[in-house]
């Protein structure tokens, strides 16, 4: 299976301690996607281009979803399944 | 009995490379200096272009010859720094004597944790998967009882392995693997080994130790040790202050030099960059300069040369680095690379002579020392040398740090 990198909005909380949370995704539809609950985070590798980002395993949605955080630029990202048979997809 | 693991990173460079871009997993991947500046060298391949025969140190033009369609890719020496630190701390997680040898290589003494963790063995697989799901890089590992004997065993296996070395099996796996492969058998070693007839660590382990101490000194006496397993040498801990014996750099230029005048902003530069380096590490100023180059042929040339007062200012480094070049250098053929280091360090406290002039010196130290602050604050290239400033290339150059990056080899952004 083949994957690309999304990178994504967040809503995050920051503690007083500087730990984050992931409160939502900001979809590129401009759909705002709330986390339900961050389940374990560690570092871990991706399974698309990034050196040592942190990985949020949540509930969104009912389901364990994936999110990626990338301390060197500060950015998520998601790993998208990419379908062969649309081509709108792999011409990003 | 101490448990001693060495974990080696697998094609280290490369391996980081792949994770910016997994893509080219099923290519061969060399990482490769410049060859716009002329650094264009292979420093770190992967497992498909080594298998094409790929080595390291060999130039791009060889390497792509032997392995048509190899990716090049440029070193970004940032990313590895921030890998292997991160690799570290998962070692740390076993133990605090972590001892690195290089950036991709590291001892550890597990022995206070074994019983904790299960055994050397145990925790070298714990600490191999641990590395590979976290981080996306693999290493291999070798478990001993000795230094030695775990290096041996990290490069048995590869990649992503555990070998391990016990009493019981080392006269059958590390006896007869060529005398070469042992820690600290460089070339010459190695040839004045093979002419005693010595071809395997198991011949050395079983040579005349009084012949081969009257052949090689006191080596010889202690490479035969380490053959028998018999190194007690410890892994420092991680806060341990490591002795540092000499600061250098070294760069090739990116053009060729054809005068000592042409030279002599480039020995500026180094010993400028060592100077610094050498100002904050903290052991003092330095009595030694070497000064080495090499032509266009790949001839290298070298001398040292005491300094009549122990130095830490650029100027008096680049003094002495450009009067020995002089001496050393027989301008048969263009200069391609230079390296200047300076050794033998006073230690914090001085010994002022009478014979010097004092004020001066302290005058020259306090504007180092103010040059160095701006630099901290600024940037390197806040203030510069006049005769610096005459070379783009140079001017643009970022001094400090273990390597002088030139623009051209300047770290890409990540993604």
């Amino acid at each position: 299976m083949e994957y690309e990198k999304r990178y994504v909005g967040m809503q995050v909380r920051f503690d007083e301690s500087g730990k984050m949370t992931p409160l939502a995704v900001l979809w590129e539809d401009g759909r705002t996607i709330p986390v339900d609950r961050v389940i374990s985070f560690g570092r871990a590798a991706a399974r698309v281009g990034s050196v040592m980002p942190v990985r949020y395993v949540c509930m969104i949605g009912g389901r364990e979803r994936e999110l990626y955080y990338e301390s060197a630029c500060r950015r998520w990202f998601v790993e998208m399944k990419r379908r062969e048979d649309d081509p709108a997809q792999r011409s990003e | 009995m101490r448990t001693i693991l060495h974990s080696d990173l697998n094609n280290f460079y490369a391996s980081v490379e792949l994770l910016k871009r997994p893509e080219l997993k099923g290519s061969p991947v060399a990482v490769c200096g410049s060859v716009e500046n002329r650094h264009g060298i292979v420093l770190a391949k992967n497992m498909i272009a080594k298998a094409a025969g790929v080595k390291t140190g060999e130039t791009v033009w060889q390497a792509e010859r032997k392995c048509p369609g190899l990716v090049r890719l440029p070193v970004d020496f940032p990313s590895y720094h921030r890998v292997s630190a991160r690799v570290r701390q998962i070692y740390q997680r076993y133990t605090d004597r972590v001892e690195p040898f290089g950036i991709d290589e590291c001892w550890l003494d597990v022995t206070e944790s074994v019983r904790l963790f299960g055994g050397g063995t145990a925790i070298a697989e714990e600490i191999r998967a641990a590395v590979k799901a976290e981080i996306g890089v693999t290493v291999s590992v070798g478990v001993s009882w000795n230094k030695v004997f775990a290096k041996l065993g990290s490069d048995m296996k590869k990649p992503d392995a555990v070998t391990c070395i016990t009493p019981e099996n080392y006269q059958n796996t590390v006896w007869p693997l060529s005398v070469g492969e042992l820690l600290y058998v460089g070339k010459a070693t190695l040839q004045k080994l093979n002419k005693l007839g010595v071809r395997t660590i198991g011949d050395l382990a079983r040579a005349d130790r009084a012949l081969l101490a009257a052949k090689l000194g006191k080596w010889g006496n202690a490479l035969c040790a380490y053959a028998n397993g018999e190194d007690d040498s410890p892994v420092a801990r991680v806060d341990e202050e490591r002795e540092i014996k000499s600061i250098g750099n070294s760069l090739t230029y990116h053009r060729d030099l054809v005068d000592n005048d042409d030279v002599y902003p480039l020995l500026l530069l180094l010993s400028e960059s060592v100077a610094a380096r050498l100002r904050e590490s903290g052991v003092g100023k330095a009595r030694t300069v070497h000064v080495s180059a090499t032509d266009n042929k790949l001839r290298r040339y070298g001398k040292q040369g005491r300094l009549t007062e122990p130095a830490s200012s650029a100027s008096e480094i680049a003094a002495l680095a450009f009067s020995l070049f002089k001496e050393v250098y027989p301008w048969s053929d263009p200069v391609r690379a230079a390296g200047v280091s300076v050794s033998d360090f006073t230690g914090k406290t001085e010994q002022m002579s009478i014979f010097s002039d004092v004020v001066e010196g302290r005058k020259g130290e306090k504007m180092d020392r103010a040059v160095d602050g701006l630099r901290k604050k600024y940037g390197s290239r806040i203030i510069q040398r006049a005769t610096i400033l005459q070379d783009d290339k140079l001017k643009k150059a970022e001094i400090g740090g273990a390597h002088i990056n030139t623009p051209a080899e300047e770290p890409p952004e990540e993604d």
